[in-house]
């Protein structure tokens, strides 16, 4: 049921599919979703797909390295660092077949955080615009 | 025309069962107008078998009619879903092979709760995005300013 999944999205050319291709979905401090479905067309997306892990920091470690290696290939970008450590991070990619397509990422690490801290990756495609979804996901 | 004799004698031959199809045709004429009484027992032997005969071809009628209805309602169901699937393409995939969802090693097989999931990630994401860190590029204009 992944591999279909994976080969309809456009991240195989994108180093995060190192992460996101389905290698940590049964890891026992993961959550892994991916979603191709209609109900995605309330959000005016067409493909989601997320990664978050906890407590294993060689995995928390590579979800930041493979995102920083797409950062080349974004024509938007926004990074916040906390001293070397990248805290956040957005990229726009390009286009492909007029599909906006969006990578976020966070590392809980270095805040403060209720439960046990967690870095995520997230790769979105669909005709959405980035003002959109901050106005959809942002906090009210 | 043919005289009792010849009847009597042909009845005679029918209820031996020796008659050919042709003669049991010119029988059964006989016997539907024949009045006399000498003939009952042959008209109440050909029509009992003229009734079964009839309610047989009924009832093969009504055989052949339930079978074509069953028919017809088969095609008109296949048709009928088949147009279901080719209007909706991801009916049937929907709700099931189009997500897929592991929280700590255990699959989610509710579409719901991985679409709670999903927001609740994307919300998240926000949560650290509001934090005041400076971005890399506020950082480096820092740094420049400085010089």
């Amino acid at each position: 049921m992944l591999l279909p999944l994976i080969a309809q999205a456009q991240t195989s050319q994108l180093a995060i599919n190192r992460v996101l291709g389905g290698q940590y979905k049964k890891h026992p401090h993961s959550t892994e979703v991916e979603i191709m479905s209609q109900r995605l067309e309330q959000y005016r997306l067409t493909y989601y797909h997320s990664l978050a892990v906890e407590q294993d920091t060689v995995v928390m470690n590579r979800m930041a390295e493979s995102f920083m290696d797409d950062v080349p290939k974004a024509t938007e970008k926004e990074l916040k660092m906390r001293g070397q450590h990248l805290t956040y991070g957005f990229l726009q990619l390009p286009p492909e077949d007029g599909v906006n397509r969006y990578v976020f990422f966070k590392d809980e690490r270095y805040f403060p955080t209720a439960g046990n801290p967690a870095a995520t990756i997230i790769y979105m495609e669909g005709p959405a615009s980035l003002e959109y979804l901050k106005q959809k996901f942002g906090q009210q | 025309m043919q005289n009792k004799e010849y009847w009597i004698r042909l009845s005679d031959k029918y209820f031996e069962a020796l008659t050919t199809e042709q003669e049991e045709q010119e029988l059964r004429q006989f016997a539907a107008k024949c009045q006399d009484p000498d003939f009952n027992e042959l008209r109440a032997v050909m029509g009992y078998l003229e009734v079964g005969r009839a309610e047989s071809k009924a009832v093969i009628r009504h055989k052949t009619f339930t079978r074509a209805l069953a028919v017809a309602a088969t095609f008109t169901l296949i048709m009928g879903i088949s147009l279901f699937f080719l209007t909706h393409p991801n009916r049937g995939q929907d709700e099931s092979a189009d997500f897929y969802a592991y929280t700590n090693g255990m699959e989610i097989t509710d579409h719901d709760q991985a679409f709670d999931l999903m927001v609740q990630t994307l919300q998240g994401m926000e949560t650290i995005n509001q934090e005041e860190l400076p971005t890399v590029e506020e950082q480096l204009g820092d740094i420049f300013d400085g010089l």
